[in-house]
């Protein structure tokens, strides 16, 4: 089994993670990672497919147990599984070659297989490693997939399901009710396809330099999504009300967050 | 915080350009400007807009719109600061 480098691991994470689905508007032959309750056993042999012609040589671990993993791109923000499979490498900088997982769904870049496990909520779960051709492991019938006919329509069932979910009243992922609020981010927010909405934060203190930036939370790769603009009132002696006019530039629902820095 | 420039360019007299930067960590707090590289005192040169692409999890793509005020082709740099 041939080994990887770690920076080679992250190319490898990258070049599928880039597969990504828009949520409103999955075509295949994206990967719909942000549709994480199912479909794991499809993601999985796609992303082999692509890091095997991309001339690495994926494995497959599989886990059964109990599993419980927290979402935020889920509704409820939590995602129940009997069993869940991810593609594997062996990665490599010189020392002994250590486990690494290829999860998007779960992770933003590769992680060590005891960190894949400790986040699915069962302490003592059943490990099963394979090679890539294994398709789906607890269902004879479909055990391989040679010519990934059953791999495309799994993706394009669990595409149909993201796409619904986005378009009903929750709305595209990620779920603001999922996520905590990280440092130097004043909001989420959600705006309409092709609108222009305006939000205001007040109270800043008028001494204080500070910068606006916008962040889309959904993503959606092949164009740009928002762009911004600042205006600013001085509300007293003290303080500055901002006023930040973000614009949606795609046809589907964007998440995001405002963000702010001090300079000064 | 940290700065550089990410590229050079140039804008056509009175005419707008876009270019794009891709594989930016989206958790970074980055801001853009643009400074001319060819000297023309007495008016401003270039203005320009930002836009952004959240390309997946943990990367976004951003779209730098330049403009040229002048009538006469301008050089620059498309500088960035990392804030965070």
């Amino acid at each position: 089994m041939t080994t990887v480098t770690l920076a080679q691991a992250h190319e490898l994470f990258n070049l599928v993670n880039a597969k990504v689905c828009c949520p409103a508007n999955p075509a295949a032959p994206c990967i719909p990672f942000l549709y994480p309750d199912d479909g794991c056993w499809g993601r999985a042999h796609e992303m082999c497919r692509l890091m095997i012609a991309a001339g690495a040589q994926p494995q497959k671990i599989w886990i059964q147990g109990g599993l419980k993993v927290s979402s935020s791109n889920k509704p409820n923000c939590l995602v129940t599984w009997g069993w869940h499979v991810a593609p594997t490498l062996q990665v490599s900088d010189g020392g002994p070659a250590q486990t690494y997982i290829v999860d998007p769904s779960l992770f933003d870049h590769p992680v060590p297989q005891a960190t894949w496990v400790s986040v699915q909520g069962d302490p003592n779960p059943t490990l099963t490693p394979t090679g890539p051709e294994i398709f789906h492991l607890f269902y004879a019938p479909q055990r391989y997939d040679p010519t990934y006919a059953l791999t495309n329509g799994v993706l394009a069932n669990y595409r149909n399901e993201l796409r619904l979910r986005a378009v009903s009243p929750a709305g595209p992922p990620p779920y603001p009710n999922c996520m905590l609020q990280p440092a130097g981010v004043q909001w989420f927010g959600t705006i309409e396809p092709n609108a222009q909405r305006r939000w205001f934060t007040f109270g800043w203190p008028a001494n204080r330099h500070v910068f606006w930036t916008v962040m889309p939370l959904t993503p959606c790769p092949g164009g740009p999504q928002l762009s911004w603009k600042v205006a600013v009132e001085r509300a007293n002696a003290n303080s500055a009300t901002y006023w930040i006019t973000v614009t949606n530039l795609t046809a589907e629902t964007v998440r995001f967050e405002g963000r702010f820095n001090y300079l000064n | 915080m940290w700065t550089g420039v990410q590229w050079t360019g140039t804008v056509q007299p009175n005419t707008t350009h876009r270019w794009f930067t891709w594989g930016w960590a989206a958790n970074l707090h980055v801001v853009w400007y643009m400074m001319p590289t060819s000297p023309r005192p007495g008016a401003p040169e270039l203005d320009w807009e930002v836009a952004v692409e959240r390309s997946n999890n943990a990367q976004c793509t951003y779209w730098i719109t330049v403009r040229n005020l002048t009538n006469a082709p301008v050089s620059f740099e498309g500088r960035y600061a990392v804030l965070s």
